[in-house]
């Protein structure tokens, strides 16, 4: 089994995440990659795969990059926790939606019959995923959040999401949950984190 | 309650990284700051030597964190929180550490289960190849690397090298020109950059490539003027464990570059040593090298063939 990390020590912590969140990645995604046949890069564009490709041989790719993701969470997330997906960026009559997390969910309950599947949040309206211009906003993200509610007790709710990158819905997910549920701790874990080279702060040399 | 978590969170208050609510949300998750600091408390006594250390901690097959938290009582509780101390603004770079999902596969072979890197890691999930030599190049030495250097990127391969002056750095600086994946692997700590003319380019490989070290920051700052230059042949032993081959462009009988020719062989990496070498009558361990498998080589289509390279790319 791998080990997956907390999110601490980055070169570039995501805009909205502070030292209040808690965070777990398995895999480095290059934003712009200098080699964009790594792993990591290919599994999440697999996963990302447009659903337009439904029922198409492309499509087997987006299902092994689901099971792999749900099975790769099932070594992670500890006995009888509550898992919820960040919400997809359209609505499911959509012609764009993409089911890929709660898929991944689904396959995941398979797998760990012990946790609980929560879906807290829904959409209100469809909007752009942010990777194509949607908002970064979390007050407009979290205004475009139904609270659902939980079905069960929980004092940790685990938010699965594929790509941390600003963190912006994962902040807006958290504000919502925490919102209607106080008591609820929030914690989220990402298939990959999102690592900008080129925008590191150059270092002091410290040996001069 | 997980077994990892809980021996990371039982080191506190020396590690005090995990507030005790995050206890029990996952298994398998390790905090990197947290076995970073158990990493250099581990290597902070300079009266024992790294590869020991490693070699220990290895073999135990746990985490720095648990393997610190056995050894407990048997180092001084002054010297965990000075390298606590000293290590609480270090920020601005990764950690990788043995069993995580991108730890390279090759480090197995050389004495790191923890290092430190800035930039695109997936670099090393391509072909890379080492090319290193001297800090005291001729000047057909340095035409040599740049030569050699262009010719494996056109191939496709990421060139490696160890950010000195020399042959490292026409290496590393023809391979960026040339439009490929370079990886830097220094001997001092991540933050710091020898020598000072190459801390720009060590600077552009952070930012565009990638940039390791597996030096202790603690260590490296306690140890003696005078014993810091024993990082570097550590560093060589990891640059060949990430490579599938060295290639030698040009070294004296006492060059460090020779440290990674005995590295590569004894880690099964291909050692290629170039041709020019074997006819400098000053030196003689091309010879002994070849002896015990090296492999000598006048042209790129000899390197690609021993890559295993069919075609030669044009131009």
């Amino acid at each position: 089994m791998k080990l997956w990390k907390k999110l601490e020590v980055v070169e570039n912590p995501p805009a909205f995440i502070d030292g209040e969140d808690e965070c777990y990645y398995a895999r480095d995604y290059i934003a712009r990659g200098t080699h964009k046949d790594s792993e990591a890069n290919q599994l999440i564009s697999n996963f990302k795969r447009h659903p337009k490709f439904r029922g198409q041989p492309p499509w087997r790719y987006k299902q092994r990059a689901i099971d792999q993701f749900a099975a790769e969470l099932g070594g992670i997330i500890g006995k009888n926790l509550s898992v919820a997906a960040v919400p997809s960026s359209k609505l499911p009559d959509h012609p764009e939606y993409d089911s890929r997390l709660l898929d991944t969910l689904g396959v995941l309950k398979r797998l760990r019959p012990d946790l609980v599947i929560e879906t807290p949040l829904a959409l209100k309206a469809s909007t752009k995923p942010s990777h194509h211009g949607g908002s970064r906003s979390i007050n407009e993200i979290s205004f475009n959040l139904e609270w659902r509610g939980l079905s069960g007790a929980c004092r940790l709710l685990i938010l699965v999401d594929d790509v941390l990158t600003s963190g912006a819905h994962f902040k807006a997910c958290k504000q919502v949950i925490t919102a209607h549920a106080p008591d609820v701790r929030v914690a989220g874990i990402f298939w990959a984190r999102t690592v900008w080279p080129e925008a590191q702060p150059p270092f002091e040399d410290l040996t001069k | 309650m997980p077994k990892r978590i809980n021996r990371i969170h039982a080191l506190s208050p020396l590690l005090c990284v995990i507030p005790y609510g995050n206890v029990l949300s996952v298994e398998h998750a390790i905090s990197p700051r947290a076995e970073m600091l158990a990493y250099e408390v581990l290597l902070a006594r300079l009266d024992s030597s790294i590869k020991s250390i490693v070699g220990e901690l290895r073999s135990s097959k746990r985490l720095p964190s648990e393997f610190l938290e056995q050894a407990e009582g048997m180092i001084a509780s002054e010297l965990r929180e000075d390298v606590q101390r000293f290590l609480a603004g270090k920020s601005g770079f990764s950690v990788s550490i043995a069993g995580d999902f991108q730890y390279p596969a090759g480090l197995r072979d050389a004495p790191v289960e923890l290092f430190y890197y800035r930039g695109d890691l997936s670099i090393l999930e391509s072909r890379c190849v080492s090319v290193v030599g001297t800090r005291e190049p001729s000047d057909d030495g340095l035409a040599r690397a740049r030569k050699l250097s262009r010719g494996l990127v056109k191939a496709g391969f990421t060139i490696i090298s160890g950010l000195a002056k020399g042959i490292d750095t026409a290496a590393l600086t023809a391979a960026i020109e040339e439009g490929g994946h370079v990886v830097g692997v220094i001997g001092t700590p991540i933050d710091a950059s020898y020598p000072k003319e190459n801390t720009a380019l060590q600077e552009e490989i952070a930012r565009k490539h990638l940039l390791i070290s597996q030096v202790p920051f603690f260590r490296y700052h306690r140890e003696h003027f005078s014993r810091k230059k024993f990082y570097f042949p550590l560093r060589n032993e990891t640059m060949s464990a990430l490579s599938e081959a060295t290639i030698i462009i040009e070294a004296g009988d006492t060059s460090g570059t020779l440290t990674q020719a005995r590295a590569a062989l004894n880690q099964g990496r291909k050692l290629l040593i170039l041709n020019s070498c074997f006819e400098n009558q000053n030196i003689s361990w091309p010879a002994r090298f070849a002896e015990k498998g090296a492999i000598r080589i006048s042209t790129m289509e000899d390197i690609l063939r021993e890559l295993g390279e069919r075609q030669v790319p044009e131009g």
